[in-house]
């Protein structure tokens, strides 16, 4: 039970000073997170929409829903690279459980997530787009998604304090992934590269989020069933690499 | 609860710790694609520890002493477990708070304030955080940083810094602390605090493991003493026991290789030079090549190895001329000459100057004013140029000694090489005498 509490704790400091950090001494402050998702939100709006459309119906809320799910996942994968190095300072204290750097990492993009979620709020508001029971399974889908993202986190910083070429192999695959996942577009007719889609579990999350939030109907349990377990392999396997590595990050950090 | 007590609180068993040392371990896959995975092969071990066996009873001060290299932060760090042994066992009693100084105010954010930043650490060191505000107070008034808790960290002086440090881990109370050379930060009236607080600490029962080459330290804080050679144990025991020993070192080591070179049946081809001997004996000393001096090594000698010889000193005034005689203002240079039969690097030289009854009026080395000599080969000359020597007149001598570069042994020494006369007038009576007048 203090075990549990001392976790919260630390998980609670450990992401109320990467925040703080983040907006001190800036005017705007916690502001800036919606800048970025809503700029980008305003260029897709406008190349899809008015130059190439690409016949979403309520596009705005459509790729915005995609952007803020995309954004905590790929932050978070790129800032794993680098957050053990940051933080060499914990990784060398006697007892610091140095997981919780990366669950960090994982947290406070959540939270920047969930910042962001008012302006999307606003913008089905806007769009005339109705709440549903449906949204009391939005929970169910984040929780998925950060037991997907924590695990390939763990993977990738734990090997990166080994083989620092793999920050930049993960910048280059996750602009990959990108791309090949429906963030700012839809796919409607089936094609050669439905694959990219069935095996994607960011398609697929993607997919569910917008099935809540867009359509106000039940998520395919099937398919969150299987994201359960594909996360589920990724952490266990993501947690055992990392314990076993994590006493030897002292020596190479 | 006796029984209890009487168990070590730290069991190592046998522990060895290897480094890589020069070539790295690639960093990146297309090194270690590339040069085909030879860098498992290429790369030179450093056994920083090589079994380490020692049992660390509860309650005690423990200080681990030995030249730098020896293995004392390496075995610190594998306490703290800051670091896995290559092989071999360290066991805790059951589960222990471990806290440790190793490296003074790491993870502190310059961003937060004083006060977050002890929540924070209380936190990262294991405390809840309502466990962490119950000792704030604690901490804060160790630290006497009463005024300044709630400025930004990046205002503090470095002495507010390191005093907030230490009171963090003082007040986490733990069972076993570990030490590494930071006493020798702050002022002195908190290093003072700190040392009574560490005192206080101990009577309570914590452990403590200090590694300092501060010999006063460990004999004002530690009950007992490690010291380590070349990362073993050499020496276990009693604090002043331990501490004498080592201090004798330098003559044992220096007789020890005089010993083993005097054995050696010295034929011209293959002449055993006392570096040779000094290698064979004392792993870690340099390697010396090629150890074959033109002359052969002498063994004629009182004191020292004699892989340097000190041929001469001779004094000269300010002009340059050669004297004997200078009034204590005048400026005085020490010209000394040598012979390093062997290459050497960084000898150190020591020079003393004492009064006709022995006693000492000061003693200089090259090591303390930083200056290296770098290697040194054949003969050379060594001036130390004096400003002025406020002594009473008097006779006095210089001695001079060379020692080798971590002080392990002698290499040569010689007593009261030559005599300086200081003349003129100076009523009273001492050894400093220091420009002065009286008035009212």
């Amino acid at each position: 039970m203090r075990k549990l509490v001392y976790y919260s704790d630390l998980l609670t400091n450990l992401v109320g000073r990467d925040i703080k950090l983040h907006y001190r001494r800036s005017v705007l402050g916690i502001l800036w997170s919606q800048i970025n998702p809503l700029l980008s939100l305003i260029i897709f709006s406008i190349v899809f929409e008015q130059i190439v459309p690409l016949g979403v119906p309520n596009y705005p809320a459509y790729v915005f829903t995609g952007l803020l799910a995309w954004n905590w996942f790929s932050t978070s994968l790129n800032a794993a690279s680098y957050s053990l190095s940051m933080s060499r300072d914990l990784v060398r204290k006697p007892r610091f459980p140095t997981e919780m750097i990366v669950v960090s990492t994982v947290t406070t993009n959540m939270v920047n997530f969930f910042l962001s979620l008012p302006v999307l709020v606003g913008l089905l508001w806007l769009s005339n787009i109705p709440f549903s029971w449906a949204l009391l399974f939005f929970p169910l889908i984040v929780a998925i998604q950060f037991i997907l993202t924590l695990g390939l986190t763990l993977l990738i910083s734990a090997t990166n304090v080994f083989f620092l070429d793999i920050q930049h192999v993960v910048t280059i695959l996750v602009l990959v992934w990108f791309y090949i996942t429906p963030v700012f577009y839809r796919v409607n007719k089936h094609s050669d590269f439905d694959f990219l889609l069935d095996w994607n579990p960011m398609a697929q999350l993607l997919k569910q989020y917008r099935q809540i939030i867009l359509n106000g109907s039940t998520p395919d349990f099937f398919i969150l069933g299987w994201l359960t377990l594909g996360s589920s392999l990724i952490i266990g396997l993501g947690w055992k690499l990392f314990n076993q590595l994590k006493y030897r990050f002292v020596d190479e950090l | 609860m006796n029984q209890i007590m009487t168990q070590p609180i730290i069991e190592i068993s046998d522990v060895h710790k290897r480094y890589y040392l020069g070539k790295n371990r690639p960093h990146s896959l297309k090194a270690a694609v590339f040069s085909r995975f030879d860098f498992l092969f290429n790369r030179r071990p450093y056994w920083a520890l090589q079994g380490v066996t020692l049992q660390i009873l509860p309650g005690r001060a423990i200080g681990l002493i030995g030249n730098n290299g020896a293995g004392k932060s390496t075995l610190l760090r594998l306490i703290a477990k800051l670091s896995l042994p290559t092989s071999g066992k360290i066991t805790f009693a059951g589960k222990v708070h471990l806290g440790s100084l190793l490296e003074l105010g790491a993870g502190f954010n310059p961003e937060f304030s004083g006060r977050d930043n002890i929540i924070t650490a209380c936190i990262v060191a294991g405390l809840t955080r309502k466990e962490a505000l119950a000792r704030l107070d604690r901490v804060i008034k160790f630290a006497e940083l009463e005024d300044f808790i709630d400025s930004q960290l990046r205002t503090y002086s470095t002495g507010m810094y390191v005093r907030l440090a230490f009171s963090i881990e003082i007040n986490l109370d733990p069972d076993i602390l570990l030490i590494d050379e930071v006493l020798a930060v702050g002022d002195i009236a908190f290093q003072k605090k700190c040392i009574s607080q560490l005192q206080k600490m101990k009577e309570l029962g914590t452990t403590l493991i200090v590694v300092s080459h501060s010999m006063e330290q460990i004999l004002g804080v530690c009950d007992e003493v490690i010291w380590l050679e070349h990362g073993k144990v050499r020496a276990h025991g009693e604090t002043t026991e331990i501490i004498n020993l080592y201090r004798n070192r330098i003559f044992e080591n220096t007789a020890r290789i005089v010993e083993a070179t005097k054995s050696q049946p010295i034929v011209a081809s293959s002449v055993t030079t006392p570096a040779a001997v000094a290698a064979t004996t004392n792993s870690n000393t340099r390697l010396v090549e090629s150890p074959v001096a033109p002359s052969g090594p002498r063994l004629d000698f009182r004191t020292g190895t004699q892989e340097i010889e000190i041929t001469g000193a001779s004094l000269f005034d300010e002009h340059g001329l050669p004297v004997n005689l200078i009034n204590s203002r005048g400026a005085l240079i020490l010209q000394i000459s040598y012979i390093a039969h062997v290459p050497l690097i960084n000898p150190i030289v020591q020079v003393g100057l004492h009064t006709e009854d022995g006693l000492k009026c000061y003693e200089i080395t090259n090591q303390e004013a930083g200056i290296n000599l770098g290697s040194v080969e054949g003969a050379g000359q060594l001036n130390v140029g004096f400003g002025e020597l406020p002594l009473f007149a008097g006779t006095y001598y210089f001695s001079i000694g060379v020692h080798e570069q971590n002080w392990n042994y002698i290499y040569d020494y010689k007593y009261r090489i030559c005599r300086l006369e200081i003349e003129g007038s100076t009523p009273g009576t001492g050894v400093f005498y220091p420009v002065h007048r009286w008035y009212s």
